[in-house]
């Protein structure tokens, strides 16, 4: 579904060419490509500690790459003037690891804050039209209309998320950064929040960039998986192709007893 | 998009349908959204249209928002749109809104009061409550010599200490060189230059050091206590010290309370020192009193009482600040906004209380003629 008329040739929605990065002396990245197409969800994958979100932070312009090309929405991340940048932003979403709620505004001001932001910038969004935004992205995830006036801290790990998520999409975001969307999260908590992620993407029609290393959220949410390890993606595609792929990092995370048990479970093995 | 205008028309046609045509995202487009609205919500009973939004190239939570109010919140009995917009329609349906706490300004008054009335009542109580926790410490730790926090006792030591004393150290030199200037100008009028060493030392010893001591700790070491514990909340480390059977006051504040006890008057003694020099260093260039004179005359015309009630005052205010400090962060929420709010009441708190104690114990040993 396009939510946005698609401009002729932006069916690449997130670039990395020829990415490195180093941090602390330690080298991070070393030559990573990635591709996301238009509304698909692509997860990516390694142990902790392989960089999984320095890659998000660089994708999303919170870090510089050393080398490399990184085009979000058809535009070259680190070329933009602050004008620009401000003007991609609004477009894409980004969901924190640790949901990353401003804690001394409740729930309404939090999903309000990006919206009165663009208020800043001459944008007019009258409060009318800014509840029933709310309102209606409260509903989308999930969320009762009275948590509206909680905090932050007296929200459960799953309610924070969704919190997260609903004001990651209030500016009707065409592009989301997950990360780690399910960590911290009980099993049914993180189920649930997959579950919801799969109608929402479903629905809107989202691109999105997950990163994980939640074997369920992988095999029930991604159209394609990326398996990041020694700084390069070593395999990228079906969910199918990459686990038979011959690699100790992907034999341990697939095929350990645990994660075959899980992957079987799932009926939608196998339907990719 | 924000950044192009959209293309979102409407038009009627035979009177009986409605076409909506063009990219209907309009959240970030008040100016369409505003037009849109007013026209369509002109309609007359909107409801008897055939709506049909099959051409649609997009649309966005807004605009399907303001098709909603147009139809007075129900889909209209003849529609049609694609299976990709529906659930804008099917959401919208199902959407409550939020219910706004209704509350008068006089509640809101009474609340505001009432709050900084108990907020008062409960710090008093909490320091108290505080103060009575950390004998129990103490009492513990002097049954188990174990359990005594060296590290972070030693660790509060070097940085309230070592690490304010070149500011009290260049303040208190200033200070002491302002004071000579000023008193010594009154003094010689009168030709009574060599009274400057016992104005300054009286001054110097018995209020200025120690005030000045507990005025820059307290700015600069209240509310590094209080951010530092306050933020714990925030991490969640607070919990896993408690988890871990730790006791907070213990590990937390008694450190900090003792350490800064034992500090301050430390820190009093040299911020003397440099005051004293400052005035003695101005006393010889500016009045012609010499250093050696000032330094011989000081023990003479300053009874050494003086000095440790110096002191004293500077375990009072370490004590002061310390507590105060340790407080505000154990008893800060996990909020940012809380956390920067009780970092300003602890140095509030404390710059109150520091001034307040140097005041009346002023008055009850001068007045009350103890010394």
């Amino acid at each position: 579904m396009a939510m946005r008329v698609p401009a002729a040739n932006d069916d690449v929605v997130v670039e990395v060419q020829g990415l490195h990065k180093q941090l602390g002396g330690q080298m991070i990245h070393d030559g990573l490509d990635l591709e996301v197409g238009r509304g698909e969800l692509v997860s990516v994958i390694g142990a902790s500690g392989a960089g999984k979100t320095i890659l998000l932070d660089q994708i999303i312009g919170l870090l510089r790459p050393d080398r490399g090309i990184i085009r979000v929405l058809g535009q070259t991340i680190n070329e933009l003037e602050p004008w620009e940048a401000r003007l991609l932003r609004r477009r894409w979403g980004v969901l924190f690891q640790q949901s990353a709620l401003f804690s001394a505004m409740n729930v309404y001001d939090n999903l309000a804050f990006p919206v009165r932001e663009l208020r800043k910038e001459g944008l007019r969004v009258d409060e009318d039209m800014l509840r029933e935004g709310i309102a209606l992205k409260l509903h989308m995830v999930g969320l009762a209309p009275e948590d509206a006036w909680k905090f932050p801290f007296e929200l459960s790990g799953g309610m924070a998320k969704r919190a997260a998520l609903a004001r990651a999409l209030m500016l009707e975001a065409e592009l989301l950064f997950l990360d780690e969307p399910t960590s911290g999260l009980d099993p049914a908590a993180a189920s649930e929040f997959d579950t919801l992620l799969g109608e929402l993407h479903a629905e809107l029609g989202f691109s999105a960039l997950m990163i994980t290393h939640d074997i369920y959220s992988v095999a029930t949410l991604s159209d394609r998986v990326a398996v990041l390890v020694d700084g390069k993606l070593i395999a990228d595609g079906a969910l199918e192709d990459v686990t038979r792929f011959e690699h100790p990092f992907v034999a341990s995370f697939f095929r350990s007893r645990h994660g075959e048990e899980r992957l079987r479970a799932l009926p939608v093995y196998g339907s990719h | 998009m924000a950044d192009t205008p959209s293309d979102a028309r409407w038009q009627r046609d035979d009177d009986d349908e409605i076409r909506l045509t063009g990219s209907w995202t309009l959240l970030l487009d008040a100016g369409q959204r505003r037009r849109l609205a007013r026209e369509l919500g002109d309609l007359d009973a909107p409801l008897r249209y055939r709506w049909n939004l099959d051409r649609l190239d997009a649309l966005d939570s807004a605009g399907a928002r303001v098709l909603w109010k147009v139809w007075g919140q129900r889909l209209p009995d003849r529609f049609e749109c694609q299976e990709d917009h529906r659930h804008w329609f099917r959401w919208l349906e199902q959407t409550r809104f939020p219910p706004r706490p209704d509350r008068r300004w006089l509640d809101v008054a009474f609340e505001r009061v009432g709050n900084g009335v108990l907020g008062f009542a409960r710090a008093v109580g909490g320091v108290l409550l505080l103060i009575g926790q950390l004998m129990v410490d103490v009492a513990a730790c002097v049954r188990h010599p174990r359990v005594i926090p060296w590290k972070e006792t030693t660790a509060t030591i070097y940085r309230v200490g070592a690490t304010s004393m070149l500011l009290l150290g260049v303040v208190g030199f200033l200070i002491g060189v302002v004071m000579a200037i000023q008193i010594g100008m009154a003094l010689r009028q009168f030709g009574a230059s060599t009274m400057i060493v016992g104005m300054m030392g009286l001054a110097v010893l018995r209020e200025l050091g120690p005030v000045i001591c507990g005025v820059i700790l307290a700015g600069r070491s209240g509310s590094a206590m209080t951010a530092g514990i306050g933020a714990m909340h925030l991490t969640g480390e607070y919990d896993a010290l408690r988890a871990f059977g730790s006791s907070p006051s213990l590990r937390l504040a008694l450190p900090r309370v003792v350490g800064a006890m034992v500090t301050l008057p430390l820190l009093v003694v040299w911020t003397d020192f440099a005051a004293l020099i400052g005035g003695a260093v101005t006393a010889q260039m500016d009045l012609g009193v010499g250093f050696k004179l000032f330094l011989d005359q000081l023990p003479q015309q300053i009874q050494i009482v003086n000095f440790w009630i110096g002191l004293a005052k500077g375990a009072l205010f370490g004590l002061t600040i310390a507590l105060v400090g340790c407080y505000f962060g154990m008893s800060a929420p996990p909020d940012t906004a809380a956390l920067s709010r009780h970092t300003t009441l602890s140095v509030v708190t404390s710059l109150t209380l520091i001034l307040l104690f140097d005041a009346s114990s002023g008055a009850l040993l001068t007045h009350v003629g103890l010394l």
